[in-house]
């Protein structure tokens, strides 16, 4: 393969047999009329831009201004979406496909969406100034209230203390201090009791006492009498709670504010430590969830009020409060001012809340009138945004009235490349019509195999091997009936067969609902994806199934089995050992005719060579099947070296190829059908030789390694005695059978071991030997086999290489001749700056799919690589007979393992629920039914068939697409706004 | 309507729908083949085990028939199920996960 010559002109061949014909055209288009054009081509999807400005960066481009607006406005819309999603308006998607809007459409949705992006922003930072007041407001309104509730309780106590003061509590059971009284205490916890002891230290550290942490529990009597003074701590620079008892004029201030809840622990102890007990910290949680005032996050914060005195530690406080970002609030000393304060609070947060509503509301009607329409935006700006891309692909004119794109177009669309063209340039307006001219070129064009949603299961299996070369035939067409059956073979069950058919019925039938259903799940996208391809699969495994009479392991006998019993009924009646067996005798018990259609049933029962039977049976008919396919694809090969017009291939490669198939494993398959059409049970005589009986029928596998052995063998099955000889399934059994062998095999290997290695060999041996002696002592045979080995050998290695280097000289030669004259040159124009000069750049960029290296008209020939591709090729084929054909036998092995997988469940699993009787026995029939049936679907469904479905690809990549198929192409990929809709859209939810 | 007695999602529910629906069918035919006596089912009847005793032709169309009845009962069962699931499926249509 290869060796394709670039064919010219041809009928036009519908269908999905090759890919479609392509030809490089060139654009012109009006500068006007080029954006309608390309929004024209987009809608059509057929036609391929090639970038003609490789060399300049994209930042260099002509229209990258345009390409920038749109990123603008996508970026704008997306802020709109997210914005409109936040508030959790249903968008409206109908999925309708809007024009591509014109250029001057453009400024207007610019600056509709700057409107509205304004528009937001502005609402969206007021909303959050608000909110932000709103909740400061909150926190202050709490702080009030919670202080409220300190300060009162402090103020009771002074009261209580005062009363108290005669009591005489003994030192032990006093409380540490009784603030708040016993009750309060008592559910005072570990937490509060040292704070409570910051507040008695913190006073005594006032009276310039020294003190130590562990006086906090050994409070002295003094200290409480202290504490009690300390009472009027309340007193600061404003003496506010003026005690005129005090002694002492303490200058206590403090500063109240918010802290997160989990902060509050931390804090606590810095508060301690940093300050050596110094300040009293009181706290209390508030009930409700605030939203934080810049995340707008719900927390849970706690309102603090901490006391203490002096410039310094306040600093130190503030410090503090700082990094463990609290909000400090100021709060008013007089209960009365509290109070006014508290009011004006909740006054200002009434009108707030007004105010908020009013934003939101406006918020929301702005994007329930966005929501409408953002869905179509999006369609509308990527269009714009691929096609100004497009546009960058284009050369320009000299005269920049023109722009010239190169594409690739299918021939057979060009009349409708050429309408969307006239329909572009009439709506843009322009006088001049747009061209497109066609040119001729050397580079491969892209391959673009036309699908629809049924052949695109199937032709993605293909593709996923590799593209096909440019007009190479297509395996999708033959795929589509050999990859479902080959599967069949090995997943033959009825019972099953019907389960994937019913599912992928129901993938069908319910196509477009779960297709907007948009599921995500990646397996069910695989297997609906799938469902044409698994429709078929089910379809064929019902078919072999039947063929194979085989449901859930178990048969029908629709027609009467050709088998009766033979076994007197006197010997059935009589109690016999369990371990016996009964025998058929097929003599006695076989009708003569066959049953009408797959397996006889009686198989089904016959458990004790049922397998020998079905295994005989399954190798034979897969070993048919895979030398079927592989014949079939050699053929195919055929049919591309005819298209390609490539003699020398068909000469050297196909003939040769078919003759090796055809001398080994075609009369294989020959032997096999003949075996199964004239051995029978009975005695006969079968061409001519006395057939004793089924133990003398040949043994193929055994005799096929007799032919390469080609050893001596008995003819016929019996001596002339007429006893039966001895290994009777070895002889040969028709007349000549060992001399066609020989000539099968001869040829056989004179097609290729003598190729691959005998051909130094024997070149080297023949040399010797005719310097030596001669050939004498070489019998009349041999010579002849030598020769011909001799003869073939050089043939098949030197004769395409030979006459390839021949065809590429006289190429070279016609080249040399025409190149003054080269027409396949493209203009370019070169843009930058003010001295315009146009560049004839000669195609001389490398093929994309440039074939093996030898494709012709490319530089000189390179001997050692033909030589190299060509005995690389040859082994491959040569090995890969006898290996793929033993890889067909994949076809029994696994068709063998699904129906006992089934039967051992049948026999293990649901076979139990038959041993119970009476109403116990259908509770269990319920029960085991239900795993059986799981079983089913998981183990022999959806876990054989996911293996049948793998080998059944490696056979139709490996066994089959190897004996044709080049996949060396590259993908047509047009442009389309279908396409690249889909792929944002694609990439949007997956975000 | 509200969630009446919700022990069953739709995912799940469907899966045992189809489950019964299969149940049914499968079990009313696999009785239907029990009654009519195919012998391809014979090696799923049970005998007690004694060498000596033969099961004579009788006792072999009673115990086709009894299975056939067996397989008859579970797939009569398996309708209740289907009802069951059906309702379930109806009214549960909130998915958990």
């Amino acid at each position: 393969m290869g060796d394709y010559v670039t064919p010219g002109e041809e009928p036009a061949q519908p269908g999905i047999y090759r890919s479609e014909q392509m030809c490089l055209a060139q654009l012109y288009l009006q500068s006007d009329a080029a954006y309608q054009c390309v929004a024209e081509l987009g809608e059509l999807g057929l036609v391929q831009f090639r970038d003609l400005n490789p060399d300049v960066s994209s930042f260099q481009r002509k229209y990258v201004n345009e390409v920038r607006r749109c990123d603008e406005m996508e970026r704008k819309l997306r802020y709109l979406e997210r914005e409109i999603k936040k508030d959790q308006i249903p968008m409206l998607d109908t999925g309708e496909n809007p024009d591509a809007p014109l250029p001057r459409e453009m400024i207007d949705l610019e600056a509709t969406f700057e409107k509205l992006e304004n528009e937001l922003r502005e609402v969206n930072k007021n909303e959050e100034t608000l909110k932000k007041n709103f909740s400061e407001l909150t926190e202050l309104k709490h702080i009030l209230r919670k202080t409220q509730t300190f300060f009162e309780e402090v103020d009771h106590d002074r009261w209580r203390i005062l009363e108290g003061r005669g009591n005489s509590v003994p030192d032990d059971e006093r409380p540490l201090i009784d603030i708040g009284g016993q009750s309060d205490l008592d559910n005072i916890s570990g937490g509060d009791i040292s704070r409570m002891a910051m507040l008695k230290l913190g006073w005594r550290y006032n009276v310039r006492q020294f003190w130590h942490e562990d006086l906090i529990a050994s409070s002295e009597n003094t200290g409480m009498v202290g504490a009690s003074r300390m009472n009027s701590f309340e007193v600061d620079d404003q003496t506010r709670f003026n005690d005129d008892t005090s002694p002492l004029k303490l200058q206590l201030r403090f500063v109240a504010g918010v802290i997160q809840r989990e902060r509050l622990p931390a804090f606590e102890r810095l508060l301690w430590r940093a300050c050596r007990g110094n300040v009293f910290l009181r706290t209390s949680e508030i009930d409700d969830v605030l939203n934080d005032t810049v995340t707008g996050e719900p927390v849970n914060k706690c309102v603090f009020i901490i006391f203490f005195q002096g410039e310094q530690l306040k600093t130190k406080v503030k410090k503090i409060c700082e990094g463990f970002r609290a909000t400090l609030y100021p709060c008013p000393d007089t209960p009365q001012e509290r109070r006014e304060m508290s009011i004006g609070v909740m006054t200002r947060i009434e009108d707030l809340k007004t105010v908020l509503g009013q934003t939101q509301d406006h918020r929301h009607r702005v994007l329930v009138a966005a929501s409408k329409n953002v869905r179509m935006w999006l369609t509308k700006v990527r269009k714009i945004k691929s096609i100004y891309h497009t546009l960058n692909l284009f050369n320009i004119d000299v005269t920049q009235k023109c722009l010239i794109a190169e594409v690739w177009c299918p021939i057979a669309e060009l009349d409708r490349i050429k309408m969307a063209l006239k329909r572009g340039t009439d709506e843009s307006g322009s006088q001049v019509p747009s061209i497109l001219n066609r040119m001729e070129t050397s580079e491969a064009p892209p391959t673009y195999n036309k699908t629809n949603k049924f052949t695109k299961g199937f032709q993605n299996i293909v593709d996923a091997y590799g593209i096909a070369t440019y007009r190479e035939i297509n395996p999708a067409p033959y795929t589509m009936i050999s990859f479902p059956f080959l599967f069949a073979v090995m997943f033959g069950d009825l019972g099953h067969g019907i389960i994937m058919f019913l599912a992928a019925l129901f993938f069908i039938l319910k196509e477009k609902q779960l297709e907007a259903a948009r599921i995500k799940d990646e397996i069910f996208q695989t297997f609906f994806g799938g469902r044409y391809v698994i429709f078929l699969m089910g379809v064929f495994s019902i078919y072999t199934g039947f063929m194979y009479n085989d449901v859930f392991s178990k048969s029908f006998n629709l027609f009467g089995s050709s088998w009766q019993n033979s076994i007197p009924e006197s010997t059935l009646e009589k109690p016999l050992d369990p371990e016996s067996t009964f025998m058929l005798i097929p003599e006695l018990a076989y009708a003569g005719t066959p049953y009408p259609v797959g397996v006889d049933p009686i198989w089904n029962v016959a458990e004790a060579n049922k397998l020998s039977f079905l295994n005989s049976l399954k190798m034979k008919m897969s070993v048919i099947f895979g030398i079927t396919q592989m014949v079939f694809g050699v053929l195919l090969s055929y049919q591309n070296y005819i298209y390609f017009k490539s003699d020398l291939d068909i000469k050297y490669m196909f003939i040769p190829q078919m003759i090796f198939l055809g001398s080994i494993f075609v009369y294989l398959c020959l032997q096999i059908i003949v075996k199964w059409l004239v051995f029978g049970a009975a005695a006969d005589s079968v061409f001519g030789y006395q057939y004793p009986g089924s133990n003398c029928a040949p043994s193929l596998l055994i005799g096929l390694i007799n032919m390469f052995m080609m050893k001596d063998r008995k003819a016929g099955f019996v001596d002339e005695s007429g006893q039966q000889i001895d290994q009777c399934y070895l002889s040969t059994w028709y007349p000549g059978q060992s001399f066609f062998e020989t000539i099968f095999v001869l040829v056989a290997i004179a097609c290729v071991p003598v190729m691959l290695f005998g051909k130094p060999y024997m070149l080297w041996k023949a040399e010797k030997e005719r310097r030596e002696a001669g050939h004498q002592q070489l019998s009349y045979a041999e010579i002849v086999l030598v020769v011909l080995a001799v003869v073939q050998v050089p043939i098949m290695l030197f004769a395409k290489p030979f006459f390839l280097y021949k065809r590429s000289k006289k190429q070279t030669n016609y080249q040399n001749l025409h190149n003054h004259n080269n027409h396949d040159e493209s203009v370019r124009a070169d843009m930058n700056g003010d001295d315009v000069e146009v560049v004839h750049a000669p195609e001389t960029q490398p093929k994309p799919a440039g074939g093996h290296g030898h494709g012709h008209g490319d530089g000189p020939l390179d001997m050692a690589d033909t030589m190299v591709y060509q005995a690389i090729h040859t082994i491959e084929f040569v090995l890969g007979c006898v290996s793929h054909t033993a890889s067909y036998l994949r076809l029994w092995a696994l068709s063998l393992a699904h129906a006992q997988l089934s039967d051992v469940l049948w026999t293990m699993v649901f076979r139990q629920c038959f041993a119970a009787d009476g109403y116990l026995g259908a509770v269990l029939t319920y029960f085991i039914f239900f795993i059986f049936g799981t079983m089913s679907v998981f183990i022999l469904v959806l876990m054989e068939g996911l293996s049948a479905f793998l080998h059944a690809l490696r056979l139709h990549w490996v066994e089959f697409q190897s004996k044709f198929y080049g996949g060396l192409g590259y993908e047509f990929a047009p442009f389309s706004f279908e396409k690249i809709l889909a792929e944002e859209r694609e990439a949007e939810e997956q975000l | 309507m509200g969630k009446l007695c919700p022990l069953l999602g739709p995912k799940m529910s469907a899966f045992c729908m189809v489950m019964s629906v299969w149940g049914v069918i499968f079990l009313g035919i696999l009785g239907v083949f029990f009654y009519i006596q195919a012998v391809t089912l014979f090696p799923d009847l049970h005998f007690s085990e004694s060498h000596e005793h033969i099961p004579s032709a009788a006792e072999i169309e009673d115990k086709y028939h009894e299975k056939a009845n067996q397989c008859w009962i579970a797939a009569g069962l398996y309708l209740v199920t289907l009802i069951g699931v059906f309702w379930q499926n109806k009214y549960n249509t909130t998915q958990i996960l």
